[in-house]
């Protein structure tokens, strides 16, 4: 068999020009060898902008619906590789944009799921009150005060700022960099 | 290796060969008409809400309107082609076209003996010009950006940038009817800022509107 990439613009050209007058198997044949191609061009992409490889067939899947449902619209008078390459750029670029602004969102929480997370995931259950004292304690006197208010008095930012006198972004800034720094105290504590 | 869902799809998708919805048909053609379109609309608004200077007749055989009627002419051609290039997948834009209009504007100050000075003719001349020219290119704007739509733009934000190019190009072709402004230092200054203004639009509805 040859190989696929050798002459594919003659071959898919034809391919394509044929599927519009009803030739299947050829077409056929031409999605198979093209998404070859695309999954090595995806695969690379993802590696590159670092993320999993495990979207690799949805996203190559979003490129053929693309250049199936666009197909009228080549001039079969024209090169068709820069064509496919155009729309493929396109909807790979796309696909892995919306991705990432899912991971954005979905990697967003609010400061109650936050205070949760913390909750659940870091306060053994065979330490008391004193250990948590110990630790917020030890927070530099900002995020100290924060963390008691929000965290432990259940105050809202809002309210926290009223209280304290702080401006309310601020508040929201202490609280998170608090919650981390405990956070990473509790995993080292871990570790040891 | 067998990559299950993709094989499926294909297998689909093959089986919907030759039912293509509709023919192919040419970006260009398409896209003279809506120039066209757009024009008339930029005309009427001009008219409309500016009006056509009073001492038009004689003043269009002037040199500075030949000047700006090149100038806004050569710079809706260039946007044309560059509308074309971005609604056609894997055309090269060609960018050097922009040389024209910017050739004729040089060669304008260059050669030109100034009427006015850089801020016009009368106090409000600035806003105006702007105005009118904005407010003109906004329907053919609209035009073209449909029409991009239904072709296959992959650069959406680019798209619609030489869309606001030609659009904006063809609201200061028509504002050549209203202005009173004759020198070729307010029409480089200002005109081309309100063709930047439009092409910005153009780039920030685009990056929406022209996704697919």
């Amino acid at each position: 068999m040859d190989e696929p990439v050798s002459t594919p613009e003659t071959t898919w050209a034809d391919a394509l020009r044929r599927e519009r007058a009803g030739d299947a198997s050829g077409y056929e044949v031409f999605l198979r060898e093209y998404s070859a191609v695309l999954r090595r061009v995806v695969r690379r992409h993802l590696a590159i902008v670092g993320l999993a490889s495990s979207d690799t067939e949805d996203v190559i899947q979003e490129v053929l619906i693309a250049i199936h449902s666009r197909r009228d619209q080549w001039d079969s008078s024209r090169p068709l590789l820069p064509w496919l390459a155009a729309i493929g750029r396109y909807k790979i670029i796309d696909a892995l944009r919306r991705r990432n602004t899912e991971l954005r969102i979905r990697s967003h929480l609010t400061d109650a799921q936050w205070l949760a997370l913390f909750q659940d995931e870091c306060t053994p259950p065979s330490e008391d009150a004193a250990q948590i004292e110990r630790m917020v304690s030890d927070l530099p006197p900002t995020e100290q005060t924060v963390i008691r208010k929000m965290g432990m008095e259940g105050l809202s930012p809002r309210q926290t700022a009223h209280t304290t006198g702080m401006k309310e972004g601020t508040v929201r800034v202490a609280f998170h960099r608090g919650l981390a720094r405990l956070l990473k105290r509790t995993q080292n504590g871990e570790n040891r | 290796m067998i990559h299950q869902p993709t094989d499926g799809l294909i297998q689909h998708l093959a089986r919907e060969a030759g039912g293509q919805p509709r023919p192919y048909r040419s970006l260009l053609p398409r896209l003279m008409l809506a120039t066209g379109a757009a024009l008339a609309l930029a005309i009427i608004v001009v008219i409309a809400s500016f009006g056509i200077r009073a001492d038009f007749i004689s003043h269009a055989t002037s040199s500075v309107y030949s000047f700006k009627l090149l100038a806004t002419a050569c710079a809706a051609f260039a946007g044309l082609i560059l509308v074309r290039g971005a609604g056609t997948p894997g055309i090269s834009m060609r960018w050097l076209m922009m040389a024209l209009p910017v050739v004729v504007l040089i060669a304008g100050m260059v050669w030109i003996d100034d009427a006015v000075s850089v801020v016009g003719a009368r106090s409000i001349s600035v806003p105006v010009c702007l105005a009118a020219i904005v407010l003109a290119a906004l329907p053919g704007l609209i035009l073209l950006l449909i029409t991009l739509r239904n072709a296959t733009p992959t650069r959406p934000a680019l798209a619609g940038s030489v869309a606001g190019l030609l659009a904006g190009s063809l609201g200061a072709l028509a504002y050549t009817l209203s202005c009173v402004n004759d020198g070729a230092l307010f029409v480089t200054v200002w005109y081309s800022l309100a063709v930047v203004i439009v092409s910005a639009l153009g780039a920030v509805v685009g990056r929406r509107a022209l996704t697919w």
